[in-house]
């Protein structure tokens, strides 16, 4: 199964028509949709949160880490005339703020508990690694639904199944979330992550409703478009109608 | 009669929405008991495993009284300008009431083994209720929409659809949060048994899966405004009946 998926992978990349028509005809293309989706997930979910658990493990204590974010605060107020005369004042307001908050996370931290303090920054790992992917696959499957709504209303022809399955290939690209954290590399990859991720949906909904290209943008950007036209006209409304009153 | 030990292999099937696992639970001799059988059979488990990941988060975290004494002791002594530097006496007394009782509401959410022992009681009862409830409107609307299966195969059909409660045992792993796909997932799930009992098209299928949910959100609606209103019209009554007593001022 896993070689037929890397093969589907492959052909998603290059928005390969004939490879998302197999991987729709294929039995069990629910299944191989979400396996595939899921993999994509957790490889990008596991690397984010070992980078994540490695880095909180290995940091310097709270007070240390404080004190550094104070001198960094310091340094930005000094370096920022344009605060005027009062600069100092708001500087020692913040510094006394974030003071406050540090001796609460700092006590919070001793304070005892059953299993040794290290577990609870472990246990958060792993609820972070599993729950990463539950929630993408959760977003994942509500929008497919009511695009797969609208594809029907527009003539498609693709059983829930099918839709769900052809449209997870959307997540090929992005197992770029692998260089999530690596600064500014991560902005560029999650872009063409993106982009690529939507080029691929639109196909994906195109084969398996059987519908041209232009009814699948429709199908995938209605459900996206009419919520924001319809935002935008009761902002408008709400604006005219407080400046009519006022 | 499907025999306890089949129940994860169709509940699998039905997970992934393998058609077969809805009809075989329609197809077979009693599939009211059947369904009920696994419905409580998914609960307890979801149940365990969340009592689980429970009792792990609750391990892993501080004592909630001391949690609940730091942040008061803190907040006392908090960099505070003004007013808040001199609160003392009935003031103080008020604010420590007002910040014990949001402590109480904080206590029944977050993590204690209390709270697991309870859910193991009221989780597998809420999704019997849930499934009884769903799967009788859901049968009045596949029927309505032409649908051909009786209420017991109905019945049979949505208990398989309750298989998308197996993604909530991932809660055995502290500090998961599943989110919402359970409740997109078992919608799905709902859809692919209703058009399987009933054999409807897909259409007819969507408007059985979808009704039901909309009727009974409809109806809890309802009931909240109309206890809103039945609290507010009697509030003045009581204030009324103490001042009278002699109990307010």
């Amino acid at each position: 199964m896993m070689d037929s998926l890397l093969r589907t992978a492959r052909g998603a990349l290059i928005v390969d028509e004939k490879a998302l028509r197999d991987f729709k005809n294929s039995p069990d293309v629910f299944v191989r949709g979400v396996v595939l989706m899921a993999t994509i997930s957790l490889i990008v979910s596991f690397v984010v949160s070992t980078v994540g658990l490695v880095t909180t493990l290995g940091a310097p204590p709270l007070s240390v880490q404080s004190q550094a974010l104070k001198r960094e605060m310091s340094q930005l107020f000094a370096s920022a005339p344009e605060l005027g005369p009062d600069a100092g004042e708001v500087a020692e307001g913040w510094l006394s703020g974030m003071d406050f908050m540090i001796e609460i996370g700092d006590g919070m931290q001793r304070l005892p508990r059953a299993l040794p303090r290290p577990a609870e920054q472990i246990f958060r790992a792993i609820g972070g690694l599993v729950s990463s992917p539950m929630s993408r696959l959760g977003a994942w499957m509500f929008f497919s639904l009511i695009v797969f709504v609208v594809a029907k209303l527009l003539g498609g022809k693709a059983t829930v199944q099918e839709m769900l399955g052809t449209s997870a290939l959307y997540m090929v690209p992005h197992i770029a979330g692998v260089l999530s954290p690596i600064p500014y590399l991560n902005t560029v990859a999650w872009l063409v992550a993106t982009v690529w991720g939507i080029v691929i949906y639109v196909k994906a909904t195109a084969v398996a409703n059987e519908l041209d290209t232009g009814r699948a943008l429709l199908a995938v950007f209605l459900p996206v478009l009419v919520p924001m036209f319809l935002a935008v006209v009761l902002f408008t409304l709400a604006v005219i109608t407080a400046l009519t009153t006022s | 009669m499907r025999l306890l030990s089949n129940y994860p292999r169709a509940a699998t099937d039905a997970l992934l929405l393998r058609e077969s696992a809805y009809e075989e639970s329609r197809d077979s001799d009693n599939p009211f008991v059947l369904g009920l059988v696994f419905v409580i059979v998914i609960g307890v488990s979801v149940a365990v495993a969340d009592a689980m990941g429970n009792v792990l988060e609750w391990t892993s975290l501080p004592s909630l009284p001391a949690m609940r004494q730091l942040l008061w002791d803190s907040l006392i002594r908090g960099p505070w300008e003004g007013p808040l530097m001199d609160i003392s006496g009935e003031m103080l007394a008020t604010l420590r009431s007002v910040y014990d009782q949001g402590w109480r509401v904080y206590q029944l959410l977050a993590p204690s083994p209390w709270r697991s022992v309870v859910a193991l009681i009221t989780t597998p009862l809420g999704l019997t209720v849930m499934w009884l409830v769903y799967g009788l409107l859901a049968h009045i609307y596949s029927r309505l929409l032409g649908g051909e299966a009786s209420l017991g195969q109905t019945y049979g059909c949505v208990a398989m659809a309750y298989s998308a409660q197996i993604l909530r045992m991932v809660n055995v792993l502290p500090f998961v949060r599943v989110g919402g796909i359970v409740a997109v997932w078992g919608m799905v799930c709902r859809f692919v048994a209703l058009k399987s009992a009933h054999k409807l098209s897909g259409g007819r299928a969507f408007w059985a899966a979808v009704l039901p949910t909309l009727t009974i959100w409809f109806v809890t609606l309802v009931l909240l405004i109309g206890m809103n209103l039945l609290i507010g019209s009697l509030v003045p009554d009581l204030v009324e009946g103490l001042t009278w007593a002699g109990g307010a001022p």
